[in-house]
């Protein structure tokens, strides 16, 4: 009788896909697969290999510490950015309280220099202030 | 007394403590299921052995990371796909480097060397004849997925669920992908079922 029907047909494909011949496995197969998880053993207990296999470094993930690296250098960046304009504002803050000792009724002529002098990278010279005092 | 009724979730969580024997126990009872798929995967009887070994060895590696509450062959079968994926991109990016590859090869060779005594009887093959060779044929035709959700479905009699998780995909397109498998395997193999050849296999 012939399989025309389509159970049949069904019926006999799933025999035949659970009668295929398994595919030849090598005889010393589990021996070679127990050597090479002793050869890596060793390895594994490295703490660097041990860290590379945290769950940030596993596929899926690789972009987060890279992330991480360029925002830790922005923030740095900025940080410093602002760490030198706060510094070189607090500087300037100094000098004009210090001048402004020596004469509380500054004019615009007064500070004609003011910003030239600043330049000279010179703190002021505290003997003089105290002797013009 | 066992609280878990996977035996094998039992072996891995005892390969997790470092215990050795249960491991090997592992490999020889999956041994022969994994490299029926890598091997009718990838079509290359060697490389397949590779893999098939890289695939226990991935388990042993990541033994740390599994959760019992997953079925261990679902756990299996996911990582095999993987490698054999792997293989299939590797083979694609270096089809043109192959002048170095046995020197490669040669060098990842074992410090020992362990007998293959695998016998090949001219009788086995002769009785599997030419059937088998066109339903691997028509296997080998399939779409990835398709074969593999076929393989496991029929040959490791995983769930649809069980399907789904490995091949990361819903459960209705793990339904749809075996349909489409079948339907495509009846008629690549319709002269046979039709003729009742199939019979010789048995």
């Amino acid at each position: 009788m012939k399989p025309n029907s389509d159970s049949q047909q069904d019926a006999r494909l799933d025999t035949l896909l659970r009668r295929l011949p398994d595919m030849p496995v090598a005889s010393n197969f589990t021996a070679r697969v127990l050597q090479s998880v002793e050869r890596e053993a060793p390895a594994a207990s490295d703490p660097l290999l041990k860290l590379a296999d945290l769950w940030i470094f596993r596929p899926g993930w690789r972009w987060l510490p890279y992330s991480a690296v360029v925002a830790t250098a922005l923030l740095m960046g900025v940080y410093s950015y602002r760490f030198h304009t706060q510094a070189a504002r607090a500087a300037l803050a100094q000098n004009m309280a210090a001048i402004a000792k020596v004469s509380p009724q500054l004019t615009a002529a007064d500070l004609q220099d003011f910003n030239v002098i600043c330049r000279l990278g010179q703190a002021p010279d505290k003997d003089l202030l105290a002797l013009m005092q | 007394m066992s609280l878990n009724p996977d035996p094998d979730a039992e072996l891995m969580l005892r390969v997790k403590r470092g215990d050795g024997e249960a491991f090997a126990a592992l490999v020889e009872k999956y041994k022969q299921p994994v490299m029926n798929l890598v091997a009718r995967t990838l079509r290359d009887p060697d490389e397949a052995e590779d893999v098939a070994q890289n695939v226990f060895i991935q388990v042993h590696k990541s033994a740390a990371r599994y959760q019992a509450s997953a079925k261990f062959t679902t756990w299996l079968f996911t990582i095999a796909r993987n490698l054999c994926l792997n293989e299939i991109r590797r083979r694609v990016r270096h089809r043109t480097e192959s002048l170095d590859a046995p020197m490669a090869a040669a060098e990842d060779q074992p410090t020992r060397q362990f007998e293959d005594i695998r016998n090949f009887t001219p009788d086995t093959t002769a009785l599997q004849g030419e059937l088998v060779q066109k339903i691997e044929a028509a296997l080998a035709s399939l779409p990835e997925n398709q074969r593999t959700a076929i393989l496991l479905f029929q040959r490791q009699e995983l769930s649809y669920e069980e399907i789904a998780q490995v091949l990361d995909c819903s459960l209705s397109a793990t339904k749809s992908l075996i349909h489409r498998g079948r339907e495509t395997l009846k008629e690549k193999l319709k002269p046979y079922l039709e003729t009742g050849e199939w019979k010789d296999l048995a």
